[in-house]
């Protein structure tokens, strides 16, 4: 759809009023929205919930939205979903979902492959969530925007209407605090008798 | 191994946005694009935008008022009446709730309203906000009129009824979106919001 119909075009429908440009912005961002919530809060229900919230607000506020050369509105979505985080108040929520995940976890024997990969998952997205759980907000937003989700600070600063020279050095000071609670934690699993370690 | 993390962190396992609940956004997308949607909302949550352009002068008025009337009939009375407007101060937290019970625990979820800072119409704005989340949460079926506990467990069709939707003020600021006519908030001892 994109070589046909690229974001720019696609936006500037939506931001025209076309119902049906925003049903295929829909369809182009979801995936990426709700997969942005999930790997922050772990809640499978919640991140389907934030991610309408993120489309209702994107169709009420689409002539506001600051399009970005190439990707559109995608920036845009991406920040106003880590604002809706924030304001969600689904920390208790999340504290909950890492305490249950990050303790090492031990799949019996005869478990299917399938299952231990899911674990595997989990236990991936959890270590990475709670990396982020150190951060500041602000800190943990531009790891997430331009690590996870591959922005250009640039980008995101066009999204957030901030400074690109702020993005950036805000990006270089959490990523370092965000390697060393990476290799912390690394540390911390290897030494544990009945550890599961990321290969 | 300071890489490792970006390398982890840049390919996180992805999880699949079900079909059903793509079909369930859809559809609420489509009640909130349609023009007859917007229009019952409106009619049906808002008090006219007239309201707001004469706000300094009707406050003054009802700030007379309310005294007259507490004075006469008692401030329930007046509560009753549904005289009393005030703006969202808290725009940070809004609920929607299945009932006008603030007893209940189990009637309302929290969620959060994103209010740009600079946006000088931001206090009406949480409000409108809490109101077009909350009908398209009702629209998507999480709310129902046919049980007061949230959330309700959606099935079939997106295409819930959305009833009429009234946003009141809090004791704490925040905005709630209760089912019903305007004089609900007073009914339950709340302001209407400010629109």
């Amino acid at each position: 759809m994109d070589a046909v119909e690229g974001p720019d075009r696609l936006w500037a429908l939506v931001q025209s009023g076309d119902a049906d440009a925003f049903a295929r912005v829909y369809d182009l961002h979801a995936g990426r929205i709700f997969n942005h919530c999930y790997r922050r809060i772990l809640s499978r229900q919640d991140a389907e919930d934030l991610t309408a919230e993120v489309f209702a607000l994107a169709w009420r506020k689409r002539t506001e939205i600051r399009l970005v050369d190439q990707v559109g509105g995608l920036p845009w979505l991406l920040v106003t979903a880590n604002h809706l985080m924030h304001r969600h108040r689904l920390s208790a929520v999340r504290s909950r979902a890492l305490r249950s995940r990050i303790p090492a976890q031990e799949p019996g024997p005869d478990h299917a492959g399938m299952i231990v990969e899911r674990i595997d998952d989990d236990h991936t997205l959890a270590l990475i969530a709670s990396v982020l759980g150190t951060l500041s907000r602000r800190d943990r937003d531009v790891v997430q925007l331009c690590v996870i989700e591959g922005l250009t600070p640039t980008q995101v600063a066009t999204a957030s209407g901030e400074p690109a020279s702020s993005v950036r050095s805000r990006l270089s000071r959490a990523l370092a605090k965000a390697r060393r609670e990476y290799r912390v934690r690394l540390d911390a699993a290897a030494t544990l008798p009945t550890g599961r370690v990321s290969e | 191994m300071s890489e490792d993390f970006d390398k982890v962190a840049a390919a996180l396992p992805e999880l699949e946005l079900s079909s059903a609940v793509r079909q369930r956004h859809l559809a609420a997308f489509v009640l909130l694009t349609q023009p007859t949607a917007t229009a019952q909302s409106t009619t049906t949550t808002r008090p006219p935008r007239t309201v707001q352009l004469a706000r300094p002068r009707r406050r003054l008025t009802l700030g007379i008022a309310a005294g007259v009337v507490a004075g006469a009939l008692g401030f329930g009375a007046a509560a009753s009446l549904g005289v009393f407007d005030a703006p969202v101060t808290d725009r940070g937290t809004a609920h929607c709730y299945t009932t006008a019970d603030l007893g209940r625990a189990d009637n309302h979820n929290d969620f959060g309203v994103a209010v740009s800072p600079d946006d000088p119409d931001a206090i009406a704005d949480a409000a409108e906000q809490a109101t077009a989340i909350c009908s398209s949460q009702w629209a998507i079926g999480r709310f129902s009129t046919a049980t007061a506990t949230f959330p309700v467990s959606a099935s079939g069709p997106a295409d819930h009824p959305v009833p009429p939707l009234v946003a009141c003020v809090l004791s704490n600021g925040e905005v709630a979106i209760f089912p019903g006519p305007p004089r609900t908030c007073a009914s339950i001892g709340l302001a209407n919001a400010i629109l």
